[in-house]
Parts: structure tokens; sequence; C-alpha cells
């Protein structure tokens, strides 16, 4: 279902620098007085998330008309997890993005253009782990190209919906009887196939849930980076089980939690298990600002749709 | 433009149940759970591709622990699919809408989402 509304014609803030920074002064007066809470779109007359105190509303419908821009965008800037520091007037990285945009652009074709970069970007891209499953990159690359047909319009509307379903269909094939309670790099890169064939004109999650799958397949990069197998992972949770069995199990209220445990009588794999984690952690520290980074660069021109 | 997310509790669950002739895909979430959030706007959105065919509802299962013990709720979030008031699948954790899609779309009145 297309989220357009009366407002995009005119692009980002409807054509209009005044919009623009009204938008942003109202944003300040809101991040200094605390009335931003993280989370999904929410406004419940005094407080809310940062579109929902830029509309004072809590309806999407409301987005598009006000402020020109696609409805991908105002779930993106909603979900993007917060790093806003004690001394940003802005919350962040919402406000770097709204400063980035420029009134008039048409930023409908961005949202595909970023999930291209997050497959097969120079920096950022991921299809190319994929390469010891041809299948696999072989979809990505094909999901890379839809986008890439949706940004150039060359893509009419009927055919591209019956593409995107055999994109996702291809994707749910590979994904289908995988083991899930183990997150491999394949499963990963599967997964986000399955978030990334979408069109984000048409389907306002698209970017955000890409954007969320991709940091996904950073984190088990960088786990397998430090030699963390699937060996592991089920040492790590047969260890976690024996463990409750033996000494919470019978206590429940008295007893230390089973990591706390693991600390205790496993030391070395509790290190172990405590760097994946760290690795994991550092990896989405490094790669925040680099996302950020490509969204103003993708953001900030006014091209023409 | 949105189709509405029900919000189910407790007290409304029977009533609201017995209203809906759809399927109604159920999201147990928590305001502290950090893979609910991540759901939550995949969601909004597949409600509004199946809007008419599919009603999606949120319990919060912090505020309705009699919903979350009827339904063995063991962690966040969780999925039910209910059809005719039945469960007929079960997903735990955050899901791309490709995968909610596969998941609900056999069970659609007109399996043609």
């Amino acid at each position: 279902m297309s989220t357009q509304g009366s407002g995009a014609g005119l692009g980002a803030y409807l054509g209009d620098g005044q919009l623009k920074q009204h938008w942003l002064t109202m944003l300040q007066a809101h991040h200094l007085a605390n009335r931003l809470r993280p989370g999904v779109l929410a406004w419940d007359g005094s407080t809310g998330s940062v579109v929902g105190t830029l509309l004072r509303s809590d309806s999407l419908a409301h987005w598009t008309a006000r402020s020109g821009m696609p409805s991908w965008l105002a779930v993106l800037l909603d979900g993007l997890p917060s790093s806003t520091q004690a001394d940003d007037t802005l919350p962040q990285p919402a406000g770097q993005l709204l400063v980035a945009i420029t009134p008039g652009a048409q930023l409908d074709p961005v949202g595909s253009r970023f999930i291209r970069l997050l497959l097969c970007g120079p920096d950022l891209g991921v299809a190319g782990l994929a390469a010891p499953w041809p299948e696999l990159q072989r979809l990505l690359l094909d999901i890379a190209e839809q986008h890439a047909c949706s940004d150039q319009g060359t893509d009419s509307a009927s055919p591209s919906t019956s593409h995107w379903a055999d994109l996702q269909q291809r994707a749910l094939q590979i994904t289908n009887g995988r083991e899930e309670r183990y997150q491999t790099l394949e499963l990963a890169l599967a997964q986000l196939a399955e978030g990334a064939a979408w069109d984000p004109v048409t389907s306002r999650s698209a970017v955000l849930d890409t954007l969320r799958l991709w940091a996904g397949v950073r984190r088990v990069q960088a786990s397998q980076q430090l030699g963390w197998t699937l060996a592991d992972h089920l040492l790590v949770q047969s260890t976690l089980s024996d463990l409750h069995r033996q000494h919470v199990a019978p206590a429940p209220a008295d007893a230390p939690n089973v990591f706390t445990l693991l600390e205790q009588h496993h030391p070395q794999l509790a290190q172990r298990m405590k760097a994946m984690l760290r690795a994991e952690d550092q990896q989405g520290g490094l790669d925040a600002p680099l996302v950020v980074q490509a969204l103003q660069r993708l953001l900030a021109p006014a091209e023409p749709a | 433009m949105t189709a509405t997310v029900l919000t189910l509790t407790d007290a409304n669950f029977e009533a609201e149940l017995q209203r809906l002739t759809q399927p109604v895909l159920v999201d147990f979430w928590a305001e502290w759970c950090g893979p609910c959030k991540a759901l939550a706007p995949v969601l909004s959105d597949l409600a509004d591709d199946l809007s008419g065919q599919l009603q999606v509802a949120k319990v919060d299962a912090d505020s309705n622990p009699a919903l979350s013990a009827r339904f063995q709720v063991r962690g966040l979030p969780t999925l039910l699919l209910l059809v005719n008031g039945v469960e007929v699948e079960r997903l735990l954790g955050t899901s791309s809408k490709t995968r909610l899609l596969s998941l609900v779309k056999p069970h659609l009145p007109q399996a043609a989402a």
C-alpha cells in the first residue's frame, strides 16, 4: 500500500526552508525539555517519539502530507538507536539526519539507494560475505539490482510487485528449515535478504528492518572473526542448562543467576563468551557512525526522483 | 492509510476475539523489550498491507499476566496467530516482514495477500 500523501510532490519540508528551521527549533525544544521518548511513533499530548513530537500526532498518515518526506524515513527516524550525548542540542542521530536533508529534495528513492549500499556498497556492503553460498549471493545481488530498478523508475508498478514477491520467496527457500537457535553467517545473510526484498516506497518498514538485519550480519561476522563457532555456542548452552539444573532449580530464590555461576565454575568459557559479546558490541559501535554518514550523504543532495 | 493495531488486555480479550471474524496476529511485548520495539514497525506495516484480511493486536505482557499465563508466553516478543480463537502458529523473537507474511498467508480468508 502506498503511503504517499499530498505533500510528497513538493519534496522534503514541502520545499520550505523555514519549515525545516521551525521543525529543528521545535525538536531542540522538545529535546532540552526532556519530552522525547525513544521508540516507535508516539505522541501523548506532551511527550513522544521524534516524529510524534514534530507532528504532535501518532498518526503516520500525517507525516508525508506535513513533511513531504516518505514514510520509511519517519519509521527510520524513530527507530534508529539513540546516540545522543550529554551536550547535544538535538536528539541523535535523528537530528543529524533532519539537518542533512535539503528542502525540496525528493527522498523516495533514497530508501532503495541506502539498502543497496548495505547490500553491495563499497564500505558497508555485505553481499561479498555470501561468496561461499553462491545461490544466496546471487539473491542478494538480485535484490540490490531490483532496488536499482526501483530507484531509476525502470520497473513499472505491477511487474515490480511480482518481482519483489519472487525475491521474497527465494529468500524463504534459503531460510526455511535452517537452525534458528544459532545465528550462522549464512542464516544472518539469508535473513537480511528476507528483510531487504521490499520496495521502501510501498513498504515503510523495509529500510529500518534491513538495517537491523544488516547489523546482525556484522555482529555474526565479528564473533566469527574472533573464532566463535557453533561448538562454542552449544557448549555455552549446555553448560548454562547444567548450572541451572544443579544450582538454581533446587533453590531459585537464593541462587545467583546462571551467568554469575558460569564465571565461578567455568571462568575460561565465561571469558570467551564475554569477549565474543564485546566484539559484537564493538562492531555495532564502529558501524553506527558509518551508517549515519552514509545516510547523511544520501539525504543531503536535492536530487530529483 | 494506517490500519489499527488493536490493544488487547486481560479484560477485553474475550469480547474482542468474539467480535473479530478474521485471523488475529497477537504480539506479546513489553516496554523494556528492545526486540519488541524493533518488531513493532514491521507489524504495523504488515497490518496495513493485510488490512481487512488480518487483525494485528498487541498485548503488554507485564500488564496482562492472565493472558501471558493462558498462552504460556515464555519470552518476548512472542507472536501468536489465532484463527477462530485457536492458536495455529507461534513465533518467538523478531522476524522479517517476509517471514511474517509467509506465516499468516496460508491462514488468510483469501490466500492472495
